[in-house]
């Protein structure tokens, strides 16, 4: 179902919490909804459920205003940040839950609970209590009991972050093997940035109650506005330089910009897309910092004046004030006209 | 049918409903009515002079400074040993490494809390009566010669059996109250002051009591207000000199004599102010006490 | 010197116990005999079947302790709830508000009581005990249904109302399993304060409606020590029971409660 979010304005007493904010969500898509916290992310998907009311602006569901359709009614499922699973009810019980307040027929019930205990991979924990089962476990219940009626449009409120870590990186592929399986539409709200690169099509960044950049998540991350939308998604670098006659020049020469105005840009690249090694095309740069991740290493490098950082996987043993050479192809590089 | 809507405004005042008609009705109308009344204006009994002269019946009457007195003083002591005892259970009950003590002694105190007052009287005084149990296992071990050496704790001027009493069902009011506080506070702050090298009354005075402050307060203002209104224990042991203020209030509210309804409504009234203000002046100062554990 | 303390307090409380038992079965108890003798059966007969108001009067109490239960919880869920969704900064003024009848001395809050009671005709009647009653044990009541209340996440409801739960399903399938427990400890609690409330019961019930404890109260005035001790047996045995079936009941219920307060 195609989800548009329009113009939607939000106060809690007199502060502004959603300042008309903008979202189309395609169906069939998995829309991310990055953000830090008190972004207003969470009050966004309550707005969409109809949990929360709004002081302006519409909620359109395949073109149709639901705006003032009571919750219970929108047939749009919430997972939360917690499981909340029901705790007097088992977890066979809680799936069930939904279908039976919509009045499924037993037979359908008994079908899809089986189906769905074996989708999320919890056939054995059926009758247990959710006191009796693990965080992680929980959370595939819950997901299971919103998937139950079919719902349309799934909401996922940071359903993983109780998690840790290698479990998140576990759910997160779960969710999304189930969301291309079934054909889910998912708006998914975070904070992280990995995880919304690695679950997401499509992706909205939001920022002080408004949204910064809308769109395919590979292009919003490779391709801001500004610096803002860079940095939300993670470092960047951006070099200085001058547009003159469809051609970007700056201290590391020039690239072609053609159908950008005159006058002063920039140039915006992430640490990885910049490449360490020789060629006619590399400049020499002086590393002023080194920070090891592991399997990663991170170098900050000085040209000029400025600084630059370049993720790498190389296993070399750089020192601070070593010279080296970097390069970066044409077609990575995106183009910003200030002002 | 109740219906649930946070965002619901008349639903919000439907379920308030009947809690305001029960307090507007019974208690505020009953404290009007009684307000009324004591100004001396009841037409039923052609009774139409309205004034303060009541008021100052009872303000003149030589006993009332002196039973005024008295019930401040059982309410105090009564609500003050209660207070200390049961916050120190709490804070040891908190603190307990043996669950099984623990269990007793919470069951002890729950049996406490739900014993009426009247088997509480009954219990005290086959046990602590002259003639109780206690005074005659003495006389049998031969430690008193005859009964009129056990110290007399019922109907005298110390009041010492009723504030047994009240003591004996306040204790486990307040320390099951605070305990259910401290318990979410939980042992953690307890533990991280030991490593500091504090010592447990340290821990208690400047950590548990600050932040347990509003149940301390809560339990030990309601157990205060209780015993300064309280009727069937004090009228059950008083001495025949003292009186406390409710006993009197009884004895007048049930005189036959039409003529001195005003003035148990005036008294009334006045019981009413004194327990507010008593109440306000007694939580003041327990909060200095408490809160003050920091400075 | 913990456990002695112990020791003797438990010692205390069990023999004074003991001692009531005895005293409602031997009839001879002089200074200085530790244990009374004279073996009888007089009291209990008395209490079963002589004096028939014995009878009536127990079950007076219970039936107005069910209703004072019934009443003072209902109402007390009803207002826990609006103080939880609607006063979440001023809670502690709130709960003042509802504790109000604790605050004022209960001889004269009767007195004012009794004064309604008689101009709404519920004077020597078995409602204007309930209402009496209720008006000191709704502060409790809804002191429990606050805490059960704010045990209960918001986003759990938020949750069945994504699932397509109205408002009265909410309240059946999620809020009252999840509250039974409060429901229960709610009920024992007005019941066992009803049980054992003595003003109000004599004041407004008049002498016409006799309760236990408007009748347990003359014989402790009077001293007497058999019937006395009878009484104080139907009362604690009363009391204790409906303490054990709430205890039992919530320990029934534990797997939610446990969830609602660790």
């Amino acid at each position: 179902m195609k989800l548009h979010i329009k113009n939607v304005k939000k106060n809690f007493s007199s502060f502004r919490v959603l300042n008309g904010v903008d979202i189309i969500v395609e169906k069939g898509s998995f829309h991310a909804v990055l953000g830090v916290s008190g972004s207003g992310k969470s009050t966004l998907l309550k707005i969409i459920t109809g949990l929360e009311s709004i002081e302006g602006g519409q909620i359109l569901l395949d073109g149709k205003d639901v705006t003032h359709v009571p919750t219970e009614t929108r047939g749009i499922a919430y997972v939360f940040q917690s499981p909340l699973l029901f705790p007097h009810l088992t977890v066979k019980e809680n799936i069930r839950f939904g279908m039976e307040v919509k009045k499924y027929d037993k037979k359908t019930i008994e079908e899809r609970v089986e189906e769905l205990l074996k989708l999320l991979r919890i056939e054995d924990l059926g009758d247990r209590m959710p006191s009796e089962i693990s965080g992680g476990q929980q959370q595939r219940v819950s997901i299971a009991r919103a998937l139950a009626t079919e719902p349309s449009l799934i909401l996922m409120d940071e359903p993983f972050s109780g998690l840790d870590p290698a479990l998140r990186i576990e759910m997160g592929n779960l969710i999304k093997d189930l969301q291309r399986l079934l054909d889910l539409t998912i708006v998914f709200v975070t904070h992280d940035i990995n995880e919304s690169l690695r679950l997401s099509n499509y992706i909205s960044l939001l920022d002080q109650g408004e949204i910064l950049q809308s769109g395919l998540t590979h292009e919003v991350y490779y391709k801001p506005q500004n610096r803002k939308s860079a940095s939300i998604m993670g470092d960047g670098n951006w070099i200085k330089g001058i547009i003159k006659a469809n051609r970007f020049s700056s201290s590391f020469g020039d690239v072609s910009a053609i159908g950008f105005p005159t006058g002063e840009a920039e140039m915006f690249l992430r640490p990885h897309q910049v490449i360490i090694g020789e060629s006619r095309a590399a400049f020499k740069v002086k590393i002023s910092g080194i920070s090891r991740l592991g399997k990663e290493t991170q170098l900050t490098v000085a040209y000029g004046e400025e600084f630059m950082k370049i993720d790498t996987f190389s296993n070399e043993n750089y020192q601070i004030n070593q010279e080296i050479s970097i390069m970066f192809t044409d077609s990575n590089c995106h183009i910003v006209p200030c002002g | 049918m109740r219906k649930f809507k946070p965002s619901n405004k008349t639903n919000k005042y439907l379920l308030a409903l009947p809690i305001l008609l029960i307090y507007g009705l019974f208690l505020g109308g009953g404290l009007i009515g009684v307000a009324i009344e004591s100004s001396g204006y009841i037409p039923a009994l052609g009774l139409t002079e309205v004034g303060m002269a009541h008021y100052m019946n009872i303000l003149s009457a030589p006993n009332f400074w002196s039973d005024l007195t008295y019930s401040l003083y059982i309410a105090f002591f009564a609500a003050t040993i209660s207070t200390l005892l049961g916050v120190y259970m709490a804070y040891r009950l908190l603190l307990s490494k043996h669950k099984k003590i623990e269990i007793l002694v919470k069951k002890i105190m729950q049996m406490g809390m739900i014993l009426p007052y009247l088997y509480m009287v009954f219990l005290v005084l086959i046990l602590f009566s002259r003639t109780g149990l206690i005074s005659r296992v003495m006389y049998n071990l031969g430690f008193i010669e005859t009964l009129e050496q056990f110290p007399q704790l019922f109907y005298t001027p110390s009041g010492a059996g009723i504030i047994l009493i009240f003591v004996m069902k306040g204790v486990p009011f307040v320390t099951l109250f605070v305990l259910n506080i401290m318990g979410r506070i939980g042992k953690y702050y307890y533990q991280v002051a030991k490593i500091h090298g504090a010592s447990d009354f340290y821990i208690l005075k400047k950590i548990y009591l600050p932040l347990s402050s509003t149940a301390i307060i809560w339990s030990s203002s309601i157990v205060f207000i209780y015993y300064l209104g309280a009727f069937e224990v004090p009228y059950l042991l008083n001495s025949n000199k003292n009186v406390n203020l409710s006993s009197r209030l009884y004895s007048l509210y049930i005189d036959t004599n039409i003529s001195t309804i005003p003035d148990a409504m005036a008294y009334n009234m006045l019981l009413v102010i004194i327990g507010i203000i008593a109440v306000v002046v007694y939580s003041q100062v327990l909060k200095r006490i408490v809160k003050g554990g920091g400075h | 010197m913990k456990r002695i303390l112990i020791v003797i307090g438990l010692s205390v409380v069990l023999s004074a116990m003991l001692l009531t038992i005895l005293l409602s079965m031997f009839s001879y108890y002089r200074y200085p005999q530790i244990l009374p003798s004279e073996w009888t059966l007089h009291y209990w007969m008395y209490f079963l079947s002589v004096n028939d108001l014995m009878a009536e009067a127990v079950l007076n109490s219970i039936k107005i302790g069910v209703f004072t239960a019934v009443l003072s919880t209902t109402v007390g869920f009803m207002t826990g709830r609006v103080v939880v969704s609607h006063f979440k900064s001023n809670r502690n003024m709130m709960m003042i508000v509802y504790s109000l009848p604790l605050f004022v001395p209960a001889t004269a809050l009767f007195i004012g009581v009794h004064m309604m009671m008689i101009k709404f005709s519920l004077n020597n009647n078995f409602w204007g005990i309930v209402i009496s009653h209720a008006i000191i044990a709704i502060p409790y009541s809804t002191n429990i249904a606050v805490s059960f209340y704010e045990g209960i996440s918001i986003d759990m409801e938020n949750v069945a109302k994504t699932l397509g739960c109205g408002p009265i399903l909410l309240f059946k399938k999620i809020l009252l399993p999840l509250l039974m427990p409060g429901i229960l400890l709610s009920s024992a609690i007005c019941f066992l304060l009803s049980f054992s409330e003595y003003f109000a019961a004599f004041l407004v019930g008049g002498g016409k409606l006799v309760t236990l404890s408007t009748l347990y109260y003359p014989y402790i005035n009077n001293g007497d020590y058999g019937n006395s001790a009878v009484l104080s047996i139907v009362f604690v045995v009363v009391n204790l029971s409906v303490f054990a079936i709430a205890e039992y009941g919530t320990r029934k219920l534990t797997r939610i409660s446990n969830y609602l307060f660790e």
